[in-house]
């Protein structure tokens, strides 16, 4: 069935990344994803400005989210918090101890998927800063139409996240160079295997089947926008 | 290892590539923007990799921020004085120290006359990420070689790539375009900072322009660049006049 | 030879490795136990209803205040749900007084996205006279112990409070005041609202829950999932996932905030059949505290 823009379910919006817009951050991009654009900005590493701040060994991040319009509230510090999350995980924070990087995520336009958008405007302004990451970060929307012939939508828009029965926000680590698959002595793999999950956050009710379909499918589309991430920090 | 090394070298990369996997014996130097992961070197940042002519296998980022690194020649600005170093701002993240005899010939009775607010161009001594930089005014062997004090002039805010081929050799077209025609003393630190001194202010604020717009300019475009802001200005004409006046006094005294 | 406290207190990733690597963890429990947890219903006399939550030392406190409200103009026929998170400056040693920190607003946002995703409370239910007034039901979660968990904890006081919560039956009168119902007479309104009501106290009725969401945080050390970790535990972890369940194995929440190690497809498999098994477990705890409140009430009332 044709999604209301004509894309087939796992069909990503059009993306666009622009690096180095604002002159006066140390690193900056623009991630648009069809109708839904974020802006991020980097500060640093700069010296913590106190001590509470400061952590001897690491740098600290500090993630602040704007809405579009409207005040600053839970939803938002809850962004931050994932952001920030995310974004310690690639971030090679041993290198720079006692330093902040502040990190500010302005929306622009929200069609659907805004902290999938804003996780990726992040990763994208820390690789414009040269702020040493271990790898790229990319994040994709999810959502789960009603009913029982509810078709798994990729990068869903506002309209198709409101009639969803669930969405879901994935960030995955795709490039990430596993070392050795590793198995403990109870079988679990030590590295994330296949999938790499790195930040999950779901709403809305799933099967146990919808829940993995979804993870799965989210892990394809991250590995295009993190093919296409690359492609963007490649170009001096 | 030197081999697998040259296939990498002017590649672009981005964070998590692999440039290479480590070879069973030997010693691999690494620089800024490479990290060890296991048996391979991973990039860490995005941009160019480059082999200095010790083997380091380094990536040149397009970075803004100053990060100190031993061995670079910075333009720093004293922020404070104490009895044994003078604070210097240098860029990054943390102030930098200047021992207060870390000048050529300065003794406990012969100091330095320096005041917060005045420039230097030093060299990073040591830089340690817990530690505070590390300046000096002498090089290796003890001698002066150009780092001093920087009287008057004014400071250009540029990234630390755009210095960094500034201080390439041979020089930047930028640079031997406007040396042709203009007059003027340049010091640049690779935090970023280019330090300019001319006779007239106008000369001053155009070698400021034509560098800081040289950044993203093929050779042919920065020559073209320097053409274009020389044909309008006045103190390219002055000097012009003058190597005139020269020319007719050389031909005269024949 | 250092004393285990002492070890425990200089090298705290290497005590638990040696637990670890044997299977069980330093209060003893295999990997796969949660904790033991108990639930006290009506411990507030001056809340509505409350319910207080243990999870090990765990301590959540939970109280529903309903207030009559006039209805909003764009929704009408429904009622209001505010919840509300503090982490009580006893909890932990960096909690501190004044402004809700971070961790408490993290943990508001969580508790008031289940609650709506999973469509636990129809706001319609809480209507009393559509267009004039209707309920509105203050939650406010106080955090008295914050050793690891706390979501589950929080989760499972939210939803105890609201289970055992008995809603006044009461009417609007012409001047616009509230007035308790009055005893039904026998007739075929008064069926209905027995329906609803709560058994010898036609004048109260409970809320029916859409969904008994159950929350589970499990965290990863070494290759090994760790079910309910504690503070200390936490601290450690590599990553750490919360899977929230229904009683019909349905998921209601997936939830993984970075971390050093991602997770596997079989992780989250992992993570949501740990879920599924505790929310058994903790229905059946559910459900017995409520038979034990109702049958305290049914001894107390008078016959």
């Amino acid at each position: 069935m044709e999604r209301a823009d004509g894309r087939r379910p796992g069909e990503i919006r059009i993306v666009r990344c622009e690096r180095g817009l604002l002159s006066r951050a140390d690193g900056s991009a623009q991630w648009t994803q069809g109708g839904t654009s974020c802006l991020a900005s980097v500060a640093g590493p700069t010296q913590a400005p106190t001590s509470a701040k400061e952590d001897a060994e690491r740098a600290t991040l500090e993630v602040v989210f704007k809405p579009r319009a409207g005040l600053v509230g839970s939803t938002e510090k809850q962004y931050e918090a994932l952001i920030r999350r995310s974004c310690e995980a690639v971030i090679l924070a041993a290198l720079h101890p006692r330093t902040l990087i502040q990190v500010v995520v302005q929306v622009v336009s929200d069609d659907g998927g805004v902290l999938a958008c804003a996780l990726n405007a992040a990763c994208a302004a820390l690789v414009d800063a040269a702020v040493p990451l271990r790898t790229l970060c990319a994040a994709v929307s999810m959502a789960q139409e009603a009913g029982p012939e509810g078709q798994l939508l990729l990068d869903p828009s506002a309209a198709e996240a409101a009639a969803a029965a669930a969405v879901g926000t994935f960030a995955y680590l795709p490039l990430l160079h596993s070392v050795s698959e590793e198995v403990s002595a109870a079988g679990d793999s030590i590295s994330g295997g296949d999938l790499q999950l790195l930040t999950s956050l779901t709403r809305g009710r799933l099967t146990s089947d919808q829940l993995l379909d979804m993870v799965e499918a989210g892990r394809q589309g991250a590995d295009r926008l993190a093919a296409f991430m690359q492609q963007a920090a490649r170009q001096v | 290892m030197a081999a697998v090394a040259e296939q990498t070298v002017g590649k672009s990369v981005c964070p998590g590539d692999v440039l290479m996997s480590l070879p069973e014996t030997g010693v691999v130097r690494i620089g800024g923007g490479v990290q060890q992961e296991g048996e391979v070197l991973v990039a860490t940042k995005a941009g160019v990799v480059q082999q200095a002519k010790g083997g380091k296998l380094w990536v040149e980022a397009r970075q803004k921020r100053y990060i100190p690194s031993p061995e670079d020649v910075v333009v720093g600005r004293i922020t404070d004085k104490h009895s044994e170093n003078y604070g210097v701002d240098v860029g990054g993240p943390f102030r930098a120290l200047l021992p207060v005899l870390a000048f050529e010939g300065a003794t406990k009775r012969n100091r330095p006359s320096l005041q917060p607010g005045d420039l230097v161009y030093c060299r990073v001594e040591t830089a340690h990420r817990d530690l505070e930089a590390q300046l000096s005014c002498m090089d290796a062997a003890g001698k002066a070689s150009g780092f001093a004090h920087l009287k008057g002039g004014m400071v250009v805010e540029v990234s630390t790539t755009l210095a960094r081929s500034l201080l390439s050799r041979p020089p930047a077209a930028v640079l031997s375009a406007l040396g042709r025609s203009l007059q003027f003393e340049l010091a640049v630190g690779q935090n970023g900072r280019v330090w300019l001194d001319a006779p007239s202010p106008a000369t001053v604020i155009l070698v400021a322009n034509a560098i800081q717009s040289s950044e993203f300019l093929s050779a042919a475009q920065q020559e073209a660049l320097v053409a274009a802001l020389l044909k309008g200005s006045s103190a390219a004409a002055t000097r012009r006049q003058q190597q005139q006046q020269q020319q007719q006094q050389q031909q005269g005294d024949e | 030879m250092l004393q285990a406290d002492a070890f425990q207190r200089l090298y705290p990733d290497k005590y638990l490795t040696k637990f670890i690597e044997q299977g069980v963890r330093p209060d003893g429990r295999p990997l796969s136990l949660a904790r033991a947890t108990s639930i006290g219903l009506g411990v507030v006399s001056t809340a509505d209803a409350s319910a207080l939550v243990k999870i090990g030392s765990t301590t959540v406190l939970a109280g529903v205040k309903c207030e009559v409200m006039p209805a909003v103009a764009d929704a009408p026929d429904e009622g209001r749900l505010t919840l509300q998170v503090e982490l009580a400056p006893l909890c932990c040693s960096s909690a501190r007084p004044g402004r809700p920190s971070e961790a408490a607003a993290l943990l508001t946002e969580q508790l008031e996205g289940l609650l709506e995703g999973a469509g636990v409370v129809d706001r319609r239910q809480l209507c009393i006279d559509p267009g004039k007034a209707a309920w509105a039901l203050y939650v406010d979660v106080y955090v008295l112990d914050a050793d690891g968990s706390l979501q589950d904890a929080c989760l499972l006081a939210v939803l105890a409070a609201l289970s055992s919560l008995q809603l006044h039956a009461v009417t609007l009168d012409d001047a616009g005041n509230i007035q308790k119902a009055a005893v039904p007479d026998a007739g075929a309104a008064a069926a209905a609202a027995a329906a609803a009501a709560v058994p010898g106290s036609p004048q109260l009725r409970r809320l029916s829950l859409g969904c008994q969401p159950v929350s589970l945080t499990c965290g990863v050390y070494l290759g090994r999932l760790l079910v309910d970790p504690t503070a200390e535990e936490e601290a450690l972890l590599e990553a750490q996932l919360t899977a929230t369940v229904d009683a019909e194995g349905g998921i209601l929440g997936f939830y993984k905030a970075g971390g050093s190690v991602t997770a596997s497809q079989q992780r989250v498999q992992q993570c949501v059949e740990a879920a599924k098994l505790r929310s058994k477990e903790v229905q059946g705890l559910l459900q017995q505290a409520l038979d034990q409140a109702a049958a305290a009430a049914a001894a107390a009332a008078p016959s």
